[in-house]
């Protein structure tokens, strides 16, 4: 947004209309040379006057630059800035961290579009656009366990991780149990007060060697909410797959089903919530009910910030001017002013 | 009278006065076309005079032999009619085309008064601004020359052909027209044309050398005095250049033409030349046609 420190000086410009009458619309005045050149009461020949017209043309040329010049310099005066307001957050928002899984199962195409997995990308997507002032981060899990992105308010850097995580780079197996631990670590010296983690998997544990109850405790002590979300339809489902280290394409038939009872266990001891997601759309509806009950009340104020932007207009005008004076002395050689 | 002027007659009057001599002594009749011999007495008869004149009617009246004298046809007027536009007052050199308008009707005036003839002038600009009916003398003269010297018109155009029509309304003896301009007007040719046919029409042009070459200036803006247009002139372009010198010369070219078709004596003078050589080397010419 543009804006002027004097606005005042706009009313120069109001002198412009006059100053152009007054010095180059000279119909009457003295500023020329008395010199006959045309036949008096002469209805047969052609005016000289109509037979070159390039220098009148020339004329006119420069001197629209130099009146824009003038114009310009005259903005320059009125001292434009560019205004930019932001948002400055002055409470702290919650740490979030969403723990995803990316076992084999996740490529279950039972998730419109794709499969499990990239619906809840773009759904996890959705839920860091929502999100202001909160800093989030990314563990994915699978038979390891590993930290993406830790908590940040770069939620562009966020995104760019989010987008590059890949099925099965963690190997095969469900470390329900490590993928919760491995959060807990990057939430346990946060100063943030509220701070909770969504877990999102298809799978049992079955890998890793911290039990998902035993992490769950350590999450009450240290005051970490585990919301819990358990996706994928019942029975058989196709998947297929790119091993990305490998470039091995897998697919199969996947009968799997997930441990409801161990999520709902690690929500309630924590004190958050298991939800079951059986399509998109529930998922979706999940985030979002996540993000209402997590909201926080945040304080914020607007920072005007401006940026003087004058130097540009003094050099644009600088510039027509002195092409108008050089152009009238040089090409044009006039003599009188 | 101011001194310089009073300084500029005297030079005009030597040049009037070298100039009379050439005329008169190649016969002011040759060079002026006047109407022939006119009668001018009978006296009586004396021994000598032809008998082919003897006057029979006044003989056998008084008893005595008279004779017939004549005389040439001695009473020319000669009638100047003077651009006194705005557009006159030019000069790229130190004498502008108004002083040399005076000086040629200086020169023809002083000429005119040494022999006898009658000075009519008109100055004109888009108006007739002066009339003065011919009338004799030195004196007469005189004033018309101070005058035109101080002049200030108070028109802003030339109707040249204003000042014809009256000029050809009011002479009705054949006289010497000398028409003294810039000739920077239009639509004239019929009135002087039709003012040839009946007296020995002059026509003066006075020009410049600007008028034909525009000097190689910047850019400025001129105006016209007389219709107040503005040109931006632009002396440093080749092709401005090329196209005043164009413009004028086919204005000039017709003129010369106009002029000889017309049968009307044309004389050229710049600003630059010396008018009475002009003068005194145009009546030479004229002399001997």
């Amino acid at each position: 947004m543009w804006s002027f420190e004097y606005p005042a000086a706009l009313l120069l410009l109001a002198l412009i209309p006059i100053l152009i009458y007054s010095t180059d619309w000279q119909k009457k005045s003295g500023a020329r040379l008395i010199f006959g050149f045309s036949i008096w009461g002469n209805s047969a020949a052609e005016s000289i006057r109509n037979m070159d017209r390039t220098p009148k043309n020339l004329l006119i040329f420069t001197r629209i630059l130099f009146w824009i010049g003038v114009t310009v310099l005259i903005i320059a005066a009125a001292g434009p800035t560019k205004v930019s307001k932001r948002k400055i957050y002055l409470t702290q928002g919650a740490d979030i961290i969403i723990v995803l899984d990316e076992s084999p199962s996740m490529s279950a195409q039972d998730f419109k579009p794709e499969n499990r997995f990239e619906a809840a990308k773009s759904v996890i997507k959705q839920f860091i656009h929502d999100r202001k002032n909160d800093k989030i981060g990314l563990v994915a899990f699978s038979k390891e366990a590993s930290l993406i992105v830790p908590p940040t308010l770069n939620y562009n850097y966020l995104l760019d991780s989010l987008k590059n995580i890949h099925i099965m780079e963690l190997g095969n197996g469900t470390a329900i149990g490590m993928g919760i631990s491995i959060a807990l670590i990057h939430l346990e010296k946060t100063s943030s007060k509220k701070k909770f983690i969504i877990l999102l998997t298809d799978g049992d544990n079955n890998a890793g060697r911290i039990l998902p109850e035993n992490a769950a405790e350590i999450a009450r002590q240290l005051g970490v909410k585990i919301y819990t979300i358990g996706i994928g339809k019942e029975g058989e489902t196709f998947i297929e797959f790119t091993d990305i280290s490998t470039g091995k394409v897998y697919e199969g038939i996947y009968k799997g089903k997930f441990d409801e009872k161990v999520l709902q266990r690690i929500a309630e001891v924590t004190g958050g919530k298991y939800f079951y997601a059986g399509d998109v759309e529930m998922l979706n509806t999940i985030f979002k009910r996540i993000d209402s009950s997590e909201k926080i009340k945040s304080i914020t104020r607007i920072k005007v910030e401006k940026e003087p932007e004058q130097t540009l207009f003094i050099i644009a005008a600088l510039f027509l001017i002195l092409f108008d004076m050089i152009f009238r002395k040089t090409v044009l050689k006039e003599i009188v002013q | 009278m101011d001194p310089l002027f009073l300084k500029k007659i005297k030079k005009i009057e030597l040049i009037a006065v070298k100039l009379v001599e050439t005329l008169i002594s190649g016969g002011y009749r040759s060079v002026f076309h006047g109407q022939g011999i006119e009668f001018n007495e009978v006296r009586e008869y004396m021994y000598g005079d032809d008998v082919r004149l003897i006057d029979w009617n006044v003989t056998s009246r008084m008893g005595n032999p008279y004779t017939k004298t004549f005389r040439e046809e001695r009473e020319l007027i000669l009638f100047s009619i003077i651009d006194i536009s705005p557009s006159i007052f030019y000069g790229s050199g130190p004498v502008n085309k108004h002083e040399v308008a005076a000086l040629v009707f200086a020169v023809l005036g002083l000429a005119a008064v040494y022999n006898n003839d009658k000075i009519g002038t008109v100055f004109f600009s888009n108006k007739i601004e002066k009339w003065v009916p011919p009338a004799k003398g030195k004196k007469h003269v005189l004033s018309l020359i101070n005058d035109l010297f101080s002049f200030a018109p108070q028109g802003t155009g030339s109707n040249l052909d204003l000042a014809l029509k009256t000029v050809s309304r009011f002479l009705k003896k054949r006289s010497i027209c000398v028409v003294l301009s810039d000739f920077k007007t239009g639509d004239y040719w019929k009135r002087l044309s039709f003012l040839s046919q009946k007296h020995d029409v002059i026509a003066v042009k006075i020009i410049d050398d600007n008028d034909l070459d525009f000097p190689r200036t910047g850019l400025i803006p001129l105006q016209d005095p007389e219709t107040g247009d503005v040109l931006y002139s632009m002396g440093v372009s080749e092709k401005f250049r090329k196209n005043y010198n164009k413009y004028w010369m086919d204005q000039h070219n017709l003129w010369k033409h106009n002029c000889r078709r017309y049968g009307i004596a044309s004389l050229e003078l710049n600003t630059k030349d010396d008018a009475g050589l002009k003068l005194y080397q145009f009546f030479q010419r004229r002399k001997q046609l």
